[in-house]
């Protein structure tokens, strides 16, 4: 009888530290929630700023579009950049950076820029970009003309985003490869901008082959042997229609 | 032995609650330091928000801070809040006061870092890290009882299973003995699952609640000043713009990662970097070498890389006997500089003189790149191509310095 007293007392007293623990618990959680919220709001960086880890170029390496949303804008300035008039090759550098800015010194999406020159990203390379982070490239060839080129980034992953980072670098590898067959469709407005590519033309199949680069040989319509090359630097990923573009992107704009 | 039993069952409730008290007052003491870490330039008393002219000289705002301020770099992440074309000016005074390093270039200066992930030199260790102790010192203590209390249940499990196990075989078909080792067995087991369970019951919440730390870590990660505050400019985050600094120095222990040859370049590797090497080498060594009790939860969920040897290979630059200050701004084309204009390796466009990347090594390199991109998120890892078949080239500070 005793015995039974002191566990119904003994019972009693972990009902109370349960329900005192609980209750603490929603308490400090309620709280926490509250502040965080506060918190939000009041260090929320302005509209369009974030905490950036995307490396500044100097101004001259800049694009500036008046009107970013304007896809006419967009074109005409990136016409201008394969004509080769906005070329100002500074330093001793054979290859230029280029990145399209708004008037407030913002990045162009990369999507507003698709959208411009009527261009298609891989859907799986998409996902895995940084859509403010990409640059276009312009390596000046011998004969007065210009390769042309673009730089995507991986982006960094926040931590809602369930990546296996062991598996990242084959994922890239192999959505690349998927993307391979449509690549000179999707890209073709701007790597070949004063091409004409018949329809059946840009529908081909190309077949990319291991190189020092991947690459796929073209004849374009103009009757001039090109090419579509491309390199996985890590997170950089550069399509170029020269190898020797890439070499200059190469030694030149990715670090040893 | 009913008696035993209460006792040994009281205990057994202490030590729960006692844990389970430990994780809130960490839990909350981290989520009131989350909410004020760090002072931002338009909400500081000292500082202002200065409509930028001149564009930028070397890294270094000009033409625009009224008289008697001087030019905080917007680039840092907690002064970067002015919004576009805007530059933060700290009034000279506020320096003064906050004991900045003035370095050889007059409109540069620098606030040494005093994160409580890296507790300052002057840390007497134990609980209570500090002698002159503010808010910061606090949360540190909490963390410390918290992770003593983790160890502790690790090792009192153990002991409660050892025991139990003895009482079983020394029962000698007695009853009660069996009873108690199964009881005892049982609740050491349900205390260990609980403590456990915790952390991933409060993770499950953080992130459903959707949770984002102000400077992109984890909700258990925090950065304060221990610095005693002395004026409204108390945050102690370095603001400086160029010229040996840039961002954070560390202090010279390039994250406990063994270096290959020059290892006197440590000294000039910044915070980031070290920080950012020694979550690669936690990654890449599994739980042994680990700081972090965390780090044990990351290898049961599956998350850490698969093992790898790991020493840098270069820092600024093995070239020309490790001169790799000869390398810094427009000399970076010299012979003997093996990187490339604006390298992360010198320092970049805006830290000139500080080193913000390395070249790792290891037995597996893929792993190394996993964990290297898994831990940096201020910079880029490099990795696969021609150029990088025999090391990983990782970044830290890209926007802040002007590199990758």
């Amino acid at each position: 009888m005793v015995a039974d007293e002191n566990l119904s007392y003994s019972m009693n007293k972990s009902t109370k530290i349960i329900i005192a623990v609980v209750s603490l618990f929603l308490v400090v959680f309620v709280v926490l929630y509250l502040l965080n919220s506060a918190r939000r709001e009041n260090v929320a960086p302005p509209a369009g700023q974030s905490q950036s880890y995307i490396p500044d170029l100097p101004d001259e390496n800049l694009i500036r579009i008046a009107d970013d949303k304007s896809s006419d804008e967009i074109r005409n300035n990136v016409s201008n950049l394969s004509a080769g008039q906005q070329m100002n090759f500074t330093g001793n550098l054979d290859v230029q950076e280029l990145r399209l800015v708004s008037e407030e010194n913002q990045p162009v999406d990369l999507k507003s820029f698709q959208e411009a020159l009527g261009l298609n990203i891989n859907s799986v390379i998409e996902g895995m970009i940084d859509s403010s982070f990409y640059s276009l490239i312009s390596c000046p060839r011998n004969d007065g003309d210009y390769d042309l080129g673009i730089m995507l980034n991986v982006k960094h992953f926040s931590q809602s985003e369930k990546i296996n980072f062991s598996t990242l670098s084959d994922q890239i590898s192999k959505a690349m490869k998927d993307w391979e067959k449509t690549m000179l469709k999707d890209l073709h407005p701007f790597l070949f901008p004063r091409e004409k590519f018949s329809e059946s033309q840009i529908s081909q199949e190309l077949v990319f082959r291991d190189g020092k680069y991947r690459f796929a040989s073209i004849i374009l319509p103009s009757g001039r042997k090109g090419s579509i090359n491309y390199q996985i630097f890590g997170d950089p990923m550069v399509i170029a229609t020269s190898p020797e573009c890439l070499d200059k992107v190469s030694s030149s704009l990715i670090d040893e | 032995m009913r008696n035993g039993e209460k006792k040994t069952r009281r205990i057994l409730k202490s030590f729960f609650c006692v844990s389970v008290f430990t994780a809130i007052f960490f839990f909350a003491a981290s989520g009131v330091l989350a909410y004020n870490v760090g002072d931002r330039c338009s909400s500081d008393k000292n500082a202002t928000c200065q409509k930028q002219e001149g564009g930028i000289i070397s890294g270094v705002f000009s033409g625009s801070c009224p008289s008697g301020y001087r030019h905080a770099s917007s680039l840092t992440s907690n002064f970067a809040d002015c919004g576009s074309g805007m530059v933060c000016c700290i009034s000279d005074s506020s320096i003064k006061d906050q004991n900045y390093q003035t370095p050889s270039d007059p409109s540069v200066y620098s606030k040494s870092d005093s994160s409580a992930s890296a507790v300052s030199s002057s840390d007497p260790g134990g609980l209570v890290p500090c002698d002159n102790c503010t808010l910061c010192h606090i949360v540190i203590g909490f963390k410390r009882i918290y992770e003593f209390f983790l160890k502790l249940l690790f090792v009192a499990t153990m002991l409660a299973i050892t025991v139990s196990g003895v009482f079983y075989m020394v029962s000698a078909g007695s009853k009660t003995l069996t009873e108690m080792a199964k009881k005892a067995l049982t609740y050491s087991l349900t205390a260990f699952v609980i403590g456990m369970a915790g952390w991933i019951i409060i993770n499950t919440m953080m992130t459903a609640l959707g949770y984002q730390h102000p400077y992109g870590g984890r909700w258990w990660e925090f950065t304060c000043d221990t610095t005693p505050s002395k004026g409204p400019v108390s945050s102690g985050r370095t603001i400086t713009g160029s010229g040996g600094g840039g961002v954070a120095p560390g202090d010279g222990t390039c994250g406990g990662v063994s270096v290959a040859q020059n290892s006197g370049q440590c000294n000039s590797a910044s915070k980031e970097l070290e920080n950012t090497l020694a979550c690669v080498k936690n990654r890449v060594s599994g739980i042994s070498s680990s700081k972090n009790s965390f780090e044990a939860v990351y290898f049961l969920m599956g998350a850490a890389q698969a093992a790898s040897s790991l020493s840098i290979l270069s820092l600024g630059q093995n070239q020309n006997n490790g001169n790799w200050q000869a390398c810094v701004g427009e000399n970076w084309n010299s012979s003997n500089c093996p990187h490339v204009k604006y390298s992360c390796h010198y320092g970049g466009r805006n830290c000139q003189g500080q080193i913000n990347a390395a070249d790792l090594t290891g037995s597996n390199l893929s792993s190394i790149a996993a964990a290297a991109k898994e831990c940096n998120s201020t910079g880029t890892v490099l990795f696969g191509d021609e150029d990088h078949k025999n090391h990983v080239h990782v970044s830290v500070n890209n926007a802040a310095c002007g590199c990758r």
